[in-house]
């Protein structure tokens, strides 16, 4: 009688075993480091349709964050600044032939809008008011990063909900003087910042950690 | 009807306009989800679709893109003006709510107003001047008005449809129409409009006037086939008021008492604490028996009248 299942056949189930485990796990810590916001999102860079440098308005020359997206204080988005924004300055600065500036002043004298490409997009799902955030004292690069040294801006943090629920389970770090919010160099470790200690704190800032304080 | 979505909301319409059968859907479903196997597999990119941000060219004083802006406003309804706060949502109205300011609405409104921002979406609604059925723009309708002033002499060949406008504005720029051209005929045409309450108000005090009732100071109410409650002009006040004069807050305050005679249901019928069914020709009658009750004490009335008339006639002389 021939022999159906050779001696070998015998190793078969345990190895089955170990290889099974072993791709359910490759295939968990796959999907967990590849399909994560970290790795997806943390540095999406796309071409905006005109060349436009933070790195030259906010770092170089300065400007505050909010001459540009002044609705920050006021609204849940940061406004990205109307065409008119960017004319208060640049229709006296600059060259009528300067190309960076041409799709600028094409919108500005034919009235249509630039069509930027979001960089920092939250799920639909997700309700994230700037207003708040100002008005805890969280500082512009805690999210974006150093927008002043991005001469095509590009997002920094992986703005996922581990990360989000981070700095709301414990916003200390993050947080800095009011009068300091939109420098981008501050740091309040280095400065040894103390939120309980800022007199022009009137309230304790407290993060909702419950779902619907973002999922609305 | 999508070519008339289409500029209103392109993102609804691209759905009812793309006309996919089910072989070239079922294709295109499968290339993309090979596709997005291909994509997830080999680059492991799943990111969100990308989004275009337009911003404002000249933004707008005081608007905040993504806060809701408040505009008051008024809208004519059945006669009655009701004043309202629409709100706009980056240039959009959403909501019609009532401006508590404003003592026709006082915060309130009704189901029509509600409703009426509907109309500020319909494709049919008139964006632009008709002339002989034909579309043209605003400055070609100025230079027709030009003409047709030079050519109008005392305004025999001229006559004006307008409906129910109650605006003061519009009065007085038809008051000086006729000055100049006498012969201009003017008529009114709405159905809603309250039109025998401003012929009774005529005869009893001014010309042109329409009565406006003082429902949060009547203890009594006696209401014969009108629905004030209902759709009869200035609603939104009227059951503000009433129901004013039925809450109990103390002790001293007391509810009125609402006598109802129609011949069909309505609104304020179901709220009445007395109600007499009765044909329309007879609430004359007994309008007029009452008036007779009321001097003499006598009653006479049709016959199933008398248990609520004999309530109202009882209690009606002693309050005003």
């Amino acid at each position: 009688m021939a022999v159906i299942f050779p001696p070998w056949t015998n190793r078969v189930p345990p190895l089955l075993a170990l290889f099974s485990l072993g791709a359910v796990v490759s295939g968990v810590a796959l999907v967990w480091y590849y399909f994560s916001p970290q790795y997806t999102d943390v540095g999406f860079e796309p071409t905006q349709p005109m060349p436009f440098s933070h790195k030259a308005h906010a770092g170089e020359l300065g400007m505050d964050c909010r001459f540009c997206h002044n609705t920050v204080e006021q609204g849940a988005h940061a406004a990205i600044p109307s065409t008119e924004t960017c004319m208060t300055c640049h229709a006296s600065l600059s060259l009528p032939q300067s190309v960076p500036l041409a799709a600028v002043r094409m919108s500005w004298e034919m009235d249509k809008p630039i069509t930027w490409v979001r960089v920092h997009q939250l799920p639909d799902y997700v309700f994230f008011d700037h207003r708040v955030h100002f008005a805890a004292g969280v500082g512009c690069v805690s999210c974006h990063g150093r927008v002043d040294e991005m001469a095509v801006v590009s997002q920094a943090e992986p703005l996922s909900m581990a990360w989000c629920l981070a700095c709301h389970r414990d916003a200390t770090p993050n947080l800095r003087p009011f009068s300091k919010i939109t420098d981008l160099t501050y740091d309040p470790q280095n400065a040894g910042y103390d939120p309980n200690q800022d007199p022009k704190r009137k309230r304790k800032v407290e993060p909702p950690l419950h779902c619907s304080g973002c999922h609305r | 009807m999508t070519k008339l979505m289409q500029p209103e909301d392109p993102k609804e319409a691209e759905g009812v306009l793309d006309e996919v059968d089910r072989r070239s859907f079922l294709g295109v479903m499968g290339a993309s989800m090979a596709l997005a196997g291909v994509s997830t597999s080999l680059t492991g990119c799943v990111r969100k679709p990308r989004e275009k941000v337009l911003a404002y060219t000249r933004r707008p004083e005081d608007l905040v893109p993504g806060e809701p802006r408040y505009f008051a406003t008024a809208a004519q309804l059945t006669g009655g003006v009701i004043g309202l706060l629409v709100e706009s949502q980056d240039g959009r109205p959403t909501k019609v709510e009532g401006n508590p300011r404003h003592p026709m609405s006082l915060g309130a409104t009704d189901a029509f107003t509600q409703a009426s921002v509907l109309d500020l979406y319909d494709p049919a609604r008139v964006k632009l001047p008709r002339v002989e059925g034909k579309v043209l723009p605003f400055s070609a309708l100025e230079e027709r008005f030009e003409h047709f002033k030079t050519n109008l002499g005392d305004g025999e060949a001229l006559a004006l449809l307008i409906d129910g406008q109650e605006s003061p504005t519009l009065f007085s720029l038809l008051y000086e129409l006729r000055r100049s051209h006498p012969k201009v005929k003017i008529y009114r045409h709405d159905n809603a409009c309250p039109r025998n309450g401003v012929a009774g108000a005529g005869q009893v005090g001014i010309r042109g006037t329409r009565p406006l009732y003082a429902l949060e100071r009547a203890d009594r109410v006696l209401c014969l086939d009108m629905d004030f409650l209902g759709v009869e002009g200035d609603v939104v006040r009227n059951a503000r008021h009433y129901a004013w004069r039925r809450r109990i807050t103390s002790e001293r305050d007391t509810m009125n008492r609402l006598y109802v005679v129609e011949p069909a249901f309505s609104v304020t019928g179901t709220n009445a604490d007395h109600r007499l069914r009765l044909a329309p020709s007879q609430v004359g009658e007994f309008l007029a028996d009452l008036i007779g009750h009321m001097a003499s004490r006598g009653v006479n009335a049709p016959a199933g009248a008398r248990r609520p008339l004999h309530a109202a006639g009882r209690r009606l002389p002693a309050s005003r």
